[in-house]
């Protein structure tokens, strides 16, 4: 797999990356890999988006790296982002150079920087034996089976069919109510058992 | 109740099992055994039946303590409203061959020719409310001995003062069936304990249920003396507690302490007010054991191929997800997950009932893709993987593992499984993080690899950077879904590589995202530290540490730890060596080789 699809983004989110780690070196390194492109951007999750469906079109961009934040926060806008620009969302892996870089190496700006190297060195190496995954869609019975006639069974029996929804509910026993039937009354009011 | 049975959108079937279900979210296909009530819908209740029947039963719905005919209705509100007849009692089924009922039946409703059905249905999610049933107590405190007759479980007390139970709500003394002038109840009957048959949790319910009858009586003998003897009175939330401090009020004694049943159900007991060791007699007219509650899931985790917790009860996904299963599609509410009672039961029903309509808000249910791939050219067909899965979702057929899609959760425990490299995670596979490792250690020298699961340990190290705690930059993190995907080639791999350390770190024991993975993650981890050790290489070096997703500073305090670990040059190029040496790999054809060989010997 060479790297000649491959684009890189990487973001500065304002001076929270950038303002420790150094972006235009980690750029300039990554360039060396021999990937499509390389970008820098202030932001990738706002502007950026924009950013990535342009060069996908315009370099003909196969798999992307987003070196951002964590993929906890922004790895479901980048995939959507993706697929937007007709790559399949999971032919993009994101690596965390904020929360796990940036913020937590900010007086050693030399060492985070080569770290962010290398995580971005990471995400390409894994991004390249990606591949397009697409879920399987099935269709769905709309009608529940409720097993157990207790008042658990009852209840939920009872909340799905007001709801409109088709309900079977089976019991072991000849009747429904369960152990609720049984009691008298019940804590802590002293109420009468539904 | 009453609504269940008329409402349009529920079909109930009552004396009906579930005896198999198949399939998957959205489309289950589950089979039913409906046993015959030889009473059909005709019936109108009106009890001319029940006039003639002279067959008489244990009534199971007063826990025996009665007795009811074999044509019979459980409780005059039971839904649906017809009788039933109990076939084991009715001597309709024996030679007599009696047809009395049938012959005074004037809307000819009883049908003696019903026989067992099995139906077959199809469903889009199922919802498990299986309930629970009342801890039997059997040779605890006397109780079923004939020398204490008055020795009653909660239940039974529960019945005798409804106005439709044995006694017709009177209490009484079953020995003497005179009202009772003073009451004994026994908290943690059987609860709370870790002998063998015993329960070993609280079942949450039996304090304030207790309480509550003391009221009761209260009520009806306001003169009646009550004792309770319990083993700390758990009454939590605003109203429990103040039911409690209530019934301090009107002069129910609480005593801390197990007591002792003799003759003459007179209990013998500490009196922690005036001396520890000072033992107390009191006769006592009726004694009530406070039983727990049992779970009744065993069946129902069968059928539906969902995992039960130690202690019988259904196990939920995660703490998280309170009424979901690990299976998607398949949910549970009430006491069967864990001891509830009517209004939490009512609560989680209305939980589990959301999940299913979330289900029924789409046309489609979407199944992940990012799951267990099997290289059919490669697997031997050793079921190893399938025992290891915990979700079920792999089945060995045809001498080859095939993964049920819409079970497998991606987590990676059968990668490890596998002795011949067949089965892969979907872009989560030994290649990716074999080339991750490689560029993380292309400069080994001072390097920690972490491997964090996604769930809690990577949102760990998150946290800490979120929290801006400062510690090595020396590390480089790999996700993988579980900590159970980290394969133990794959840290061996690192050491390989020249890693001087090595961290694996996953959710909490308990906390697993899949069910208890990260314990094989632990046993794995400790067995390469034992091989370490025999290799003479530090096992130090491998650290596993449990890392929630709140726990930045845990992360950041186990990267301190390793940090101070000296790793001498030495020492790293043994370990480098000793992993670089390819492994021999087991394939197919060797097996088969094998195989044959031993069939020779």
């Amino acid at each position: 797999m060479s790297n000649d699809r491959i684009g890189v983004f990487i973001c500065h989110c304002g001076t929270n990356i950038a303002g420790t780690v150094d972006c235009h070196q980690v750029s300039a390194a990554i360039a060396q890999t021999g990937v499509a492109l390389v970008r820098e951007h202030p932001y990738m999750c706002t502007g950026g988006q924009a950013q990535i469906v342009i060069d996908i079109d315009e370099y003909g961009l196969e798999r992307i790296v987003v070196a951002a934040c964590s993929p906890r926060i922004h790895e479901e806008t980048f995939r959507t982002v993706c697929t937007v620009a007709g790559v399949n969302p999971h032919m993009m892996e994101m690596v965390n150079i904020r929360e796990q870089c940036s913020w937590c190496h900010t007086y050693e700006p030399d060492e985070a920087t080569q770290k962010a190297i290398d995580l971005v060195l990471m995400g390409i190496e894994k991004v390249k034996l990606n591949v397009p995954v697409v879920p399987l869609q099935v269709p769905m019975t709309k009608k529940a089976l409720v097993i157990g006639g207790g008042i658990s069974g009852i209840e939920a029996s009872m909340q799905l069919a007001d709801l409109g929804h088709k309900v079977v509910l089976v019991e072991k026993g000849p009747t429904i109510g369960g152990k609720m039937a049984q009691l008298n009354k019940i804590f802590p009011d002293q109420n009468c058992s539904p | 109740m009453v609504d269940v049975g008329r409402h349009p959108n529920i079909e109930l079937h009552t004396l009906c099992e579930v005896i198999e279900a198949k399939g998957y979210v959205g489309n289950f296909e589950v089979t039913l055994r409906k046993h015959p009530r030889y009473v059909t819908e005709d019936c109108t209740f009106c009890g001319e039946c029940l006039q003639r029947c002279n067959v008489f039963a244990e009534d199971e719905f007063n826990v025996s303590r009665g007795l009811r005919k074999a044509i019979y209705t459980p409780f005059l509100q039971s839904v649906p409203r017809q009788y039933v007849i109990d076939d084991k009692a009715c001597i309709h089924f024996s030679e007599e061959g009696c047809q009395k009922c049938v012959e005074d039946c004037k809307k000819h409703a009883i049908d003696f020719s019903q026989t067992v059905e099995e139906e077959t249905l199809h469903i889009g999610a199922t919802i498990a409310a299986t309930g629970v049933r009342p801890y039997d107590p059997t040779g605890l405190y006397g109780y079923g001995d004939s020398r204490f007759p008055d020795v009653v479980t909660s239940m039974e007390l529960e019945r005798m003062m409804s106005p439709e139970g044995p006694t017709k709500g009177e209490v009484i003394r079953p020995s003497t069936g005179e009202a009772p002038r003073s009451v004994a109840f026994v908290q943690c009957v059987g609860s709370r304990s870790e002998k063998d048959g015993e329960l070993a949790y609280c079942s949450k319910l039996c304090c304030p249920n207790t309480i509550k009858n003391t009221f009761l009586l209260k009520e009806r003998f306001p003169e009646l003396e009550i004792y309770v003897f319990h083993n700390g009175i758990r009454t939590s939330g605003n109203r429990q507690e103040r039911m409690f401090r209530e019934a301090r009020e009107e002069g129910v004694v609480f005593v801390n302490s197990f007591p002792k049943i003799t003759e003459g159900h007179v209990l013998t007991f500490f009196n922690p007010l005036i001396d520890q060791q000072w033992l107390m007699k009191k006769e006592f007219d009726l004694i009530v054991l406070a039983v727990g509650i049992v779970p009744t899931a065993k069946e129902i985790s069968q059928v539906l191929g969902i995992p039960l917790g130690k202690r019988g009860f259904i196990k939920e996904e995660n703490q998280l997800s309170p009424s979901s299963t690990p299976t998607n599609g398949i949910y549970f509410a009430g006491a069967v997950g864990s001891p509830a009672d009517i209004k939490q039961c009512i609560e989680q029903a209305g939980n589990a009932a959301m999940q299913v309509s979330k289900h029924f808000q789409r046309d489609t249910a979407e199944l992940s893709s990012i799951i267990a791939k099997v290289d059919f050219e490669r697997c031997t067909g050793c079921g190893k993987c399938s025992k290891q899965c915990l979700f079920g979702a792999i089945r060995i057929e045809d001498k080859v593992a095939v993964i049920t899609q819409a079970l497998c959760r991606g987590c990676g425990n059968c990668v490890n499984a596998c002795e011949f490299d067949a089965i892969a995670i979907t872009n989560h596979t030994d290649e990716q993080i074999k080339a991750q490792l490689k560029a993380a250690l292309s400069e080994p020298e001072d390097k920690i690899v972490v491997f964090a699961c996604h769930w809690c340990s990577y949102a760990g190290a998150d946290f800490a950077g979120t929290s801006r705690l400062q510690y090595s930059p020396n590390t480089r993190i790999v996700k993988t879904m579980c900590s159970c995907r980290v394969k133990v080639d794959l840290i061996k791999y690192a050491f390989a590589l020249g890693a001087p350390k090595v961290i694996v770190s996953g959710c909490h024991p308990g906390d697993c995202h899949y069910l208890d993975n990260n314990m094989f993650t632990k046993g794995r981890v400790m067995r390469l530290r034992d091989k370490l050790s025999s290799k003479g290489i530090n096992p130090e070096r491998l650290m596993l540490e449990w890392i929630s997703a709140s726990e930045g500073q845990r992360f950041v305090d186990a990267i301190q730890r390793m940090e101070q670990l000296r790793v001498e040059e030495d020492e790293i190029e043994m370990s480098k060596m000793i992993f670089s040496q390819p492994k021999k790999k087991r394939s197919k054809e060797e097996d088969k080789i094998r195989s044959q060989s031993d069939f020779i010997a």
